[in-house]
């Protein structure tokens, strides 16, 4: 995009006003924290197509069909991601109702039983993907981004969530996708919505005591919800338990997945196994979903408890820099978007991380740009595109440097320690972008 | 909280901080959980995973051969296979479900999605890749095994029906059996119950879920190739809907094969055919030509069986079990020991010992096959083959030891074949002058041959022989009939040497070398022949001519009997008075001279040592013995048993000239006899052979030269070419009485078997020579030595010239197969 030489609908675009006549260039800072994240996401994918191949692919000279299809689903997120970075976040932003709306109305689509089969075909018990033909697509991944879209947009110039009371719709906007997907039942992707409403919160001021109190009742209610679990997710969490006390008998039934898992990681000893090698115990272990759930286990197994360790601290340098993004953004919808992202990404690595480990029961959540799926690949680079997004962009008027409020201690907690308006920058800067 | 508000003035800085340093903590959490599963558990973790990459197969071992001194394998094993398929390969559900599975793993981003019928429908298009397959398969093994496919198409069908018709058997069983178990518990049986019912009673039965032969019977190396050819897998190409080509890596070549062993132990010589020339039986049985007499279990009791199955230790008693036994052997065995245990293959594995028994392994059940089992064992081999790598890594195995006999078999089958019913020796006839048993009645019998120069056991046979496989059946006698039998007859104890039996006046011969020994008679001494020992009692210690016919031994010889003139007449107040003067220490000594109280080890186990007095032998010195008792014990009656094998050693002692040698039933190379001098004067020897000489020639006086049939005389050996030594003996045998009921019942108790024991024990040599063998011979309540042994004697005589160990040309013995047919 040259200064001033590109059609004025798509710089206006791109430069986030139609007021300014400034060059495009110079709307957008090129070097910026987003590339820590386009880069550890670039790391993430190109391990995951490897480690497909590696779990699935015992030694022919053909690549492995689902590390293939992981390398186009790879490409079209790039560009995904190139195509969702250009427009200012603010005219994403005014996309997120409308999103929103249609996302819970393909979950809703989802769950009703007049829905004929070809549309809806449900994939081991669970309706959670629409069928387009050529590809499927599952809602419940959309409805991630259209969520955080949502909640920052709605969050971005208010301050009621200061109080209680202003939590209620922002938990509203959560619990009904959450109910939803629930329903499907997809337990695992309905339960990432919390930490990202959480972080969303946090970074918008909510008061910690509050989400504290939150947090310890529904802690407190765990237990009562067990009895309404599903059968089988009352057999993982029975597997860890057993697990956790050295009980070893229903390590070929039940506790088979998680078992092999932590044997193939143990395998792996310091810095992996060679390729061969790999590709040989992956496969006579039979090691399950060797491709989606648990391709950290081929990892580790292949590359040892450095290449766990480095696929961890790739995902710390993807919330690291999505979050450096967000510091260093005076926009409060860029700040949260920023903010929110990465909570999806953090609580999945960790959730599936831990999953694999045995540290959690076994959740059906997959390793994001890790694993095998087409929607959940693109998901995943539509998110970098959207910090890339907000770091690209420099904020338009007008705007205030959001979420500075006085702390518990003050007299009163509501004022905002930075005067409206203008907006001082730190140790007393003045502020140009 | 004031200082970090001072560092990060901005809240919603801090806020990120919070939240960067929540995530950083879980990740620190899962990096510590990560580095101790690698780090900690990394070791044990790669065994376990690299365990899976290897494939271990035992490789099985050869038992040992059991042969006789000619070499002729008695004992051996047939090594034999069944090729077993599975069951779901039979049915062709396989092929299906194989077909289902990768339909689904090609199509899996739609399989969840179709219903039944489209699922059925894609795996119906691979099926016949699978099919083919199993079609395959079935040719390989019609042309491995060279069994034609019509056999084996129909033996398929034949197990796929039986199998079909059980299953539905069985459900429709359980189908009834829930049923009522509700109407019992008064529940309704409505539809739910009917689906509940009908799922737990067709529940697979488990033959449905194993594999069944399918050729029986393979030689050794046909199952091998089969066990290495079932182990390959071969990947299968398939097309997919959309035309890609897939691959299907785990199949095996062979699917659902298994290669059983079904090796079976063989004993080519247990049943001989054996003639017996009819002209050298005793005129009343006598005919012209020979009798043929098929012996089955030929030295059955001596080989013994061996049965499939381990059994574990008894926790009730020392006994170790199978295994035990087998560890406490190894553990012994020095040569074996350290080559059974060998290092596991895998990471983590102990030491594999290939010495251990398996489900399903062959063991010694009786006989020298169980008390030789660790001889005859051998160690399996083990084969590790790595599946990454395709390294084959081979340990052999170690075929069991050959164990070599002194017996031999063609010898063994003639001895059997004389003391059987069929030939008419061992039936109470009417010569026997038998009045305890009816005349017909079947008698048993135990004899031993003895090679007097080595003390090897040439022969050994008990009769009647049990049946190797235990099945008694063919005998034909109700459950009632089989019990009376074993307790009257005791099939299973051998009575070569493990019964107790009285010497009676065969240990004359003892007494009259071991008296000279101990010096209280000498050469030559004539001994006054009263008739009665104590000189005011004429009811007891009486001679049997005086007992008898009411005179002297001085009246029937016209003088006073010598130590040769004793043996010959068998006097019985000779004896008394050595047995007299030798006292209750000194006529235990001279039985235990010879061998009385010692078992021989001949690795049987089993064995009677002998005893004086009580019997368990615990005073065999004497010390128990009275003075009545002690003079009794002169004539081999009393409280003293020893077994036919004890007669032939002490016999053979004697005729070495008092040079004891332990008998001998297996030969182990480099290992010398174990010879004993007992210093026994040679005058002595010198007499005691003339009297035992003229016992079996003497026409007029010599107790075992003849016996009387109607008003003629028949002599007791009509071999030609060689010269016999001989005694009779007739032992007075304690009763068999059978109470079915007990004591306290109405019935009556019944005996069965009362009378005496007949002996005759045999030195032969060829004509002019020096004896070379031993023949003991004792018939259980037969009576008269002379009468009813004798004769099986004198035919043994003719056995041993047939087998070519007496007569011209008898320095070879080889092996000679004399007319003798067998089956092999």
């Amino acid at each position: 995009m040259s200064a001033g030489a590109a059609p004025s609908g798509l710089g206006a675009l791109v430069r986030g006003s139609v007021v300014t006549s400034e060059p495009v260039r110079k709307a957008i800072r090129l070097v910026n924290y987003s590339w820590i994240t386009v880069l550890a996401s670039l790391a993430l994918s190109l391990i995951g197509i490897y480690s497909i191949d590696v779990g699935e692919n015992l030694g022919s000279d053909a690549v492995a069909a689902e590390a293939a299809k992981q390398a186009v689903f790879l490409v079209i997120g790039l560009i995904a991601c190139v195509v969702v970075a250009a427009p200012h976040y603010r005219f994403v932003g005014l996309f997120s109702w409308p999103m929103y709306i249609v996302c819970v109305g393909l979950l809703v689509l989802l769950l009703l039983p007049i829905v004929p089969t070809w549309l809806v075909r449900p994939r081991n018990g669970a309706r959670a993907w629409i069928n387009l033909g050529v590809v499927d697509f599952q809602p419940s991944e959309v409805a991630k981004i259209a969520f955080v879209l949502l909640v920052s947009r709605y969050l971005r110039f208010r301050s009621q969530q200061r109080r209680f009371k202003g939590l209620i719709v922002p938990g509203l906007f959560a619990a009904v996708p959450v109910a939803l997907i629930t329903v499907q039942p997809d337990l695992g992707t309905a339960s990432l919505f919390v930490p990202a409403l959480f972080a969303v919160l946090i970074a918008a001021g909510a008061r910690l005591r509050h989400l504290t109190l939150i947090v310890v009742c529904a802690a407190l209610a765990a237990p009562a919800v067990y009895p309404f679990l599903e059968d089988h997710q009352k057999t993982r969490i029975v597997g860890l338990i057993k697990q956790f006390q050295g009980d070893t008998t229903t390590d070929n039934d039940i506790n088979y997945q998680s078992v092999t898992a932590q044997t193939l990681i143990g395998a792996g000893e310091f810095t992996g196994r060679g390729d061969a090698a790999s590709r040989a115990l992956v496969h006579y272990n039979r090691l399950p979903e060797a491709h989606n759930d648990m391709v950290f286990a081929v990892i580790v197994n292949r590359f040892g408890m450095v290449g766990g360790l480095g696929v961890m601290g790739l995902y710390l340098l993807w919330v690291a820099g999505a979050w450096l993004v967000a510091a260093t953004c005076r926009d409060p919808l860029g700040r949260l978007i920023a903010a929110g992202l990465p909570a999806f990404i953090g609580a999945q690595a960790v959730i599936n991380i831990g999953m694999n480990l045995g540290v959690l029961p076994i959740i059906g959540i997959t390793l994001p740009f890790v694993s095998y799926g087409g929607t959940s690949l693109l998901t995943c680079w539509v998110m970098t595109g959207l910090i890339v997004n907000v770091a690209l962009h420099k904020p338009r008027p007008p705007f205030r440097a959001s979420f500075e409020y006085a702390d518990d201690d003050g007299p009163d907690p509501m004022a905002s320690v930075r005067p409206y308006g203008r907006s001082a920058g730190f140790s007393g800067r003045a502020l140009t972008r | 909280m004031g200082r970090i508000r001072h560092v990060i003035p901005s809240m919603f800085h801090r806020r990120l901080a919070l939240l960067s340093a929540l995530v950083l903590g879980g990740f620190l959490l899962l990096s510590g959980r990560l580095i101790w599963v690698t780090g900690v558990k990394g070791a044990v973790s790669r065994a376990r995973a690299e365990s899976r990459l290897i494939r271990q197969a035992w490789l099985p071992t050869v038992r040992g051969r059991i042969l006789d001194r000619h070499g002729r394998v008695l004992a051996q094993d047939r090594p034999s296979y069944d090729i077993a398929v599975s069951y779901d390969v039979l049915t062709g559900a396989w092929a299906r479900q194989q077909a289902a599975r990768f339909a689904r793993r090609v199509h899996r981003d739609a399989w969840g999605t179709l219903d039944r019928s489209e699922r059925d429908e894609l795996a119906a298009r691979y099926t016949p890749v699978y099919e083919s397959r199993v079609e395959r398969m079935w040719t390989l093994i019609a042309q491995g095994s060279g069994v034609p496919r019509e056999d084996i198409d129909r033996e398929r069908a034949r197990v796929v029906r039986r199998i079909g018709a059980v299953q539905a058997d069985v459900t429709r069983r359980r189908a009834e059996r829930e049923r009522e178990k509700l109407v019992e518990a008064g529940i309704e049986i409505g539809p739910d119950e009917e689906e509940r019912i009908a799922r737990a009673a067709a529940s697979p039965i488990a033959e449905t879920l194993q594999a069944h032969p399918i050729v029986r019977g393979v030689t050794d190396d046909v199952g091998f190739r089969f066990m290495r050819l079932a182990e390959r897998e071969q990947a299968m190409f398939l097309t997919s809907e959309a035309g890609e080509a897939a691959l299907d890596e785990r199949q095996p070549l062979l699917p659902g094969v298994e290669v059983i062993d079904t090796t079976a132990r063989v004993y080519p010589f247990e049943t001989l055919r054996v003639e017996i020339d009819r002209a050298t039986l005793p005129t009343p049985i006598r005919a012209d030509g020979n009798a043929q007499i098929e012996v089955p279990d030929v030295a059955g009791l001596v080989l013994g069986s061996v049965r499939r199955g381990v059994y574990g230790p008894d926790a009730t008693s020392n006994d170790l079990g199978d295994s035990g036994r087998r560890r406490a052997a190894l553990d012994e065995d020095e040569s074996l020991r350290d080559r059974s245990l060998i290092p596991g293959v895998r990471l983590g594995d102990g030491l594999l010992d290939t010495g251990r028994y398996l489900d399903g392994d062959r063991v010694g059940n009786s006989g020298l096959e169980s008390s030789l089992e660790h001889e005859l064992r051998g160690l399996r081999g083990v084969r590790v083959e790595n599946l990454r790598t395709r390294a084959v890594r081979e340990r052999a195995a170690i075929a069991g030891q050959d164990v070599r006999l002194t017996l031999d078999i063609h010898l063994q089958a003639r001895v059997r074949a004389v003391l059987d019913p069929r030939v008419g020796l061992t039936r109470v006839q009417a010569w026997h002058e038998n009045h305890d048993l009816p005349v017909g009645t079947e008698l048993d019998g135990g004899a031993v041959v003895l090679d007097i120069g080595s003390g090897e056991i040439l022969a050994m046979v008990s009769t009647p022989t049990p049946p190797r496989d235990g099945d008694w059946s063919a005998r034909g006698l109700s459950d009632e009939a089989l019990d009376v039998f074993m307790k009257v007859h005791s099939p299973y104890a051998n009575r070569a040497f493990g019964v107790p039996y009285p010497p009676g006046s065969i240990a004359k011969a003892l007494i009259l070398t071991g008296a000279s020994k101990e010096g209280v008679y000498t050469p030559g001494e004539r001994i006054e022949a009263t008739g009665h020992y104590l000189p005011n009692r004429t009811d007891v210690f009486r001679s049997w001519i005086y007992k008898q016919h009411g005179i002297t031994h001085a009246d029937q010889l016209g003088r006073d009997p010598d130590s040769v003139d004793a043996l010959m007449v068998s006097s019985n107040v000779f004896f008394f008075t050595l047995g007299d003067r030798l006292g209750p220490r000194g006529v235990s000594s001279v039985y235990r001279m010879f061998g009385l109280g010692e078992r021989y080890g001949l690795g049987l186990g089993g064995e009677w040592a002998g005893s004086i007095g009580p019997l368990d032998g615990s005073a065999n010195d004497g010390s128990s013995l009275s003075r009545d008792e002690a003079i009794l014990l002169g004539i081999g009656q009393g409280p003293v048993t020893w077994t036919p094998l004890h007669a032939a050693d002490a016999y053979s002692t004697i005729a070495r000239g008092g040079v004891r040698i332990t008998p001998t039933l297996i030969s182990r190379a480099g290992s010398a006899p174990q010879v004993e001098r007992l210093d026994i004067p040679t005058g002595a020897i010198r007499d005691t052979l003339e009297g035992l000489r003229l016992a079996a020639n003497d026409p007029r006086f010599g107790t075992g030269h003849d016996f009387a049939v109607g008003d003629t005389r028949d002599p007791v050996f009509n071999a030609p070419g060689v010269t016999i030594w001989g005694k009779t003996g007739t032992a007075d045998a304690s009763a068999i009485v059978i109470d079915s009921d007990g004591p306290e019942g109405p019935e009556p108790a019944v005996m069965m078997r009362d009378g005496d024991h007949s002996w005759y024990m045999t030195l032969v040599g060829d004509e002019g020579g020096p004896p070379r063998y031993a023949i003991a011979v004792v018939v259980d309540y037969g009576g008269s030595g002379g009468r009813v042994s004798g004769p099986i004697a004198n035919q043994i005589v003719h056995a041993l010239i047939q087998e070519g160990y007496l007569g011209t040309g008898s320095a070879n013995v080889g092996d000679r197969d004399l007319g003798m047919a067998g089956a092999p």
